[in-house]
């Protein structure tokens, strides 16, 4: 079922999983902007989440036509799944570790990689031999959204606790946007077990608003910020 | 010569806003003398010498200063410039590392 309406929706997918894509793009290389200035651990993992997050939809948007392909598309949806979730679970940590020392996180960060780097690998190894048993990625697929859903929920629920929130009304875009991710991830994960075409276009729509509300998060300019260059410009 | 007290000693700065005074403090003795020494930069930072060094060895390891001799790097001088530009993204993504002391 999940099949035929991926099959049916492709062009929207793809359309969908491209601008999902150039999202995180964008996200990632403004963390690598301020971590090439500031090699701080917790920025490396921020940019390590979204540029997952990121990769996941690029790389699964060029692999729409292998659709056709039963035992390819499956491989492939095991690949999205683990990149993205990984991904959010990089963001997770971030909060989750946010009052640690560098070198203590710094430990769990590289932990993290190498495990993203074994599961990886066991699953290409496993996709590209004919002869190991693939699971279906259907009887998972819910599981892995889940755990989306614990890591964005997490974030939500940190990005709200912002103490700095209190005063400045326009931090509320952070938690805003991380929100609507985790009500795309719920939206994948009714699609997961009552597949529609039109959870499945929600939740593509929600993912790519949630990642345009964090940009507009990052790139909004402070009201004080503004005044300052105001009164540098009648100066 | 005239000394120039960065922030005022009691009040509470976070890590981030410590960082950006050390390295403020580094290049402004550098101004006034040839060879910036930490006890001058201590006093300019007003904090104790324990937590200077400290925060030197990080800053260090960040590659935004040379120890020997005391300097700030490029890199250091990049993020005095940009220091507001990562001091809001830390706020808004609402990470507590760097906002406490």
């Amino acid at each position: 079922m999940e099949q035929v309406l991926f099959e049916q929706n492709d062009q929207i997918r793809f359309f969908i999983y491209v601008i999902s894509g150039i999202l995180g793009a964008v996200i990632s290389s403004y963390l690598l902007r301020i971590y090439r200035l500031f090699s701080s651990v917790h920025i490396f993992a921020l940019l390590i989440g979204f540029a997952l997050i990121s990769f996941g939809d690029f790389f699964f948007s060029g692999t729409i036509e292998a659709i056709d392909d039963e035992k390819t598309f499956n491989f492939l949806h095991w690949l999205q799944l683990y990149v993205v979730s990984y991904g959010l679970v990089f963001i997770g940590l971030v909060y989750y570790y946010q009052k640690s020392s560098e070198k203590r996180f710094s430990l769990v960060i590289k932990t993290a990689l190498v495990s993203l780097f074994l599961i990886g690998l066991t699953i290409v190894i496993f996709g590209i031999q004919d002869t190991l048993i693939f699971p279906q990625f259907q009887r998972y697929n819910e599981y892995f959204r889940i755990a989306n859903m614990v890591a964005l929920g997490y974030v939500v629920f940190r990005t709200f606790d912002n103490s700095d929130l209190k005063n400045r009304k326009d931090l509320i875009l952070m938690p805003l946007g991380f929100g609507i991710l985790f009500l795309g991830q719920f939206e994948r994960f009714l699609f997961a077990i009552d597949p529609a075409s039109l959870t499945l276009i929600t939740s593509g729509v929600l993912k790519v608003a949630g990642l345009g509300v964090i940009i507009l998060a990052l790139h909004r300019k402070t009201k004080s910020k503004l005044a300052g260059k105001l009164i540098r410009h009648e100066a | 010569m005239k000394h120039r007290t960065i922030s005022q000693p009691k009040e509470k700065r976070n890590k981030l806003e410590l960082y950006n005074a050390v390295l403020d403090a580094i290049r402004n003795d550098l101004i006034d003398n040839k060879t910036p020494k930490p006890t001058r930069v201590q006093f300019l930072v007003g904090t104790s010498y324990d937590k200077l060094i400290e925060y030197l060895d990080e800053l260090e390891k960040k590659k935004l200063v040379t120890l020997k001799p005391l300097r700030v790097t490029e890199k250091g001088k990049k993020f005095l410039q940009e220091y507001d530009k990562i001091n809001e993204l830390i706020t808004k993504f609402g990470v507590k590392f760097l906002k406490e002391e």
